[in-house]
């Protein structure tokens, strides 16, 4: 399995394998065929069973899922599979995931291809292939990069947080889990942290981005949990502030084990940084 | 003359820091969990009569451990205590998570009480006479003593350690050492050594050389620790991984060396078709 990943990870390097790739997501049934190149089918359908997830969805709603309507179904789904955080930080386990959404029909594969600056994933493919075609490469491995981040994070290039921060599923099944643990030490409302996520998505990644990997402490529940209380009362969305209590709280760390500390006194801690 | 220090200048007990006098010593040891393999057991000493002690003693200090799992975004903080032998040495349950990944923790002993401030004085705090008539102020989750990180090998690759053996006259030998929690020693011979030093870490023949010194490795290990395998500690994510895929253990009959041994590094094993 790790085989197959490891030889898809490499075809942004590839010219001819990123524009099989671009020409393959074109169609569902091309599409399908080649990744099952890299993995074997009944093997990558069994990681996880996502048939459950039967909403059909268009780009926009696949780009940005909804809290209130998708976020529970797909939430339902993978507890059903008892799908945990070392499962949701896999990357098989979201090759698998988004070859069912196309099997199924609940996404086209094009859909894979959006960009930051440009979200129509078919254009961007045809576009792509176009100036490839002219000798011009560079947004063909653009867009076969994209493919992969948005398939299973391009965690070759990106670490973990490809997964937390690229996979439009990823990213809302790792805004479900926070919101939920969040919630259940502070009382601060579900709906509340999924607007406060959604609504600042640079928070969203530089809190994702310093748990996983540059500040692990954040990840501490307590922490994490004083974090959050101390931001949603405080209303605080600019994401310099964001990252400078987070800087703040990294360097109390050092002599102070905050993690032993309940949530209402980190709270006060920062409380006490910020002042 | 008494000053006021920065609230993190204060004595710290730590190896290679000299705030504390030499009777004081925290020492954590991983020990045995009655064969429960989802969690292990970190035994937490603190040695003399100090300031730690004597904190620890009217409550306002305790003995934590932390987990972390990076890479899935997981970090706890336990201040559990599965038996409390006295208040300066405990015993505490650290629950495991099932994954191959490298399991990190780090103990301590943090201060809980309120927020004060002290004068401190090295003879009835064992501290070093540099601090004495110092005024520190305590905080709430200050770090009074530090073991350094420790992890948690899971995986039967990063137990083994290849060594060069010049008396060796060809191929290697795989040992089972029991010290420091158990490794292999795969003792090669000098020549093929100094070959496979060369090699990349992901070449295919370095992986099946490694896979046939993991698979000697536990052929050993069946061989002299079947019965009694207490003191391979760092063993026990390997037994637990098996147990939960239901392949049998060195503890068994039927145990497979070779299927083990494929097992933990046929992830790494480069197939044919790679070669493109």
């Amino acid at each position: 399995m790790n085989s197959g990943l490891q030889r898809l990870k490499k075809i942004t390097k590839n010219r001819v394998e990123s524009i099989r790739l671009l020409e393959s997501a074109l169609n569902k049934k091309d599409f399908i065929d080649y990744i099952l190149i890299y993995f074997s089918k009944e093997q990558i359908l069994e990681e996880i069973d996502f048939t459950g997830f039967k909403e059909k969805l268009s780009e926009n709603e696949f780009q940005q899922l909804h809290y209130l309507y998708h976020y529970p179904m797909l939430w339902d789904i993978l507890n059903s599979n008892n799908f945990s955080t070392i499962d949701a930080s896999n990357p098989i386990k979201w090759i698998s995931i988004s070859l069912q959404l196309i099997m199924n029909d609940i996404i086209q594969p094009y859909y894979l291809a959006y960009v930051d600056s440009s979200k129509n994933g078919k254009n961007n493919i045809i576009e792509a292939l176009r100036l490839s075609e002219q000798g011009n490469d560079k947004q063909l491995f653009n867009v076969s990069r994209a493919i992969l981040r948005r398939m299973f994070g391009a965690i070759q290039e990106r670490g973990k947080k490809g997964i937390y921060q690229d996979i439009p599923f990823a990213i809302a099944w790792w805004k479900i889990y926070l919101t939920k643990e969040i919630s259940k030490q502070t009382q601060i409302d579900e709906k509340t942290l999924y607007e406060y996520f959604n609504t600042n998505p640079t928070n969203y990644n530089e809190l994702i981005m310093r748990m996983s990997s540059k500040l692990t402490v954040i990840a501490d529940n307590n922490i994490r949990d004083g974090l959050l209380k101390y931001i949603i009362d405080k209303e605080i969305t600019n994401t310099k502030n964001f990252k400078e209590i987070i800087r703040m709280i990294g360097i109390e760390s050092s002599w102070r084990a905050m993690g032993s500390l309940n949530y209402k006194d980190n709270q006060k801690i920062i409380e006490s940084l910020v002042a | 003359m008494s000053q006021i220090t920065s609230s993190y200048s204060f004595p710290i007990l730590e190896e290679d820091k000299f705030d504390y006098n030499e009777v004081a010593i925290y020492e954590v040891n991983q020990v045995e969990s009655d064969n429960k393999l989802n969690y292990i057991v970190f035994e937490h000493k603190l040695t003399g009569n100090n300031l730690i002690s004597q904190l620890l003693k009217s409550n306002e200090a305790k003995f934590i451990t932390t987990i972390v799992l990076k890479s899935s975004m997981y970090r706890e903080t336990t201040d559990n205590i599965l038996e409390h032998i006295s208040p300066t040495h405990i015993k505490q349950k650290i629950l495991l998570k099932t994954t191959f990944e490298t399991q990190s923790f780090f103990s301590a002993i943090v201060y809980i009480g309120e927020d004060k401030e002290i004068i401190l004085n090295s003879s009835k705090m064992g501290l070093d006479e540099f601090w004495d008539g110092t005024t520190i102020e305590l905080k709430k989750g200050a770090i009074l003593a530090r073991d350094g990180w420790r992890e948690l090998e899971n995986t039967a690759s990063d137990l083994l350690t290849i060594k060069k053996d010049d008396v060796l006259e060809y191929g290697f030998d795989v040992s089972v050492i029991s010290e420091e929690g158990g490794r292999f020693i795969a003792n090669v011979e000098s020549s093929l050594y100094d070959k496979i030093k060369l090699l990349p870490k992901n070449d295919s023949h370095l992986r099946s050389i490694v896979i046939h010194m993991l698979c000697v490795g536990f052929m050993n290990l069946a061989k002299y620790y079947k019965d009694d395998d207490s003191d391979l500690t760092n063993f026990k994510g390997i037994k637990l991984e098996l147990k939960n895929k239901n392949i049998k253990t060195w503890e068994d009959d039927e145990f497979n060396p070779n299927q083990v041994a494929c097992y933990f590094l046929k992830h790494n094993i480069k197939l044919e078709d790679d070669n493109e």
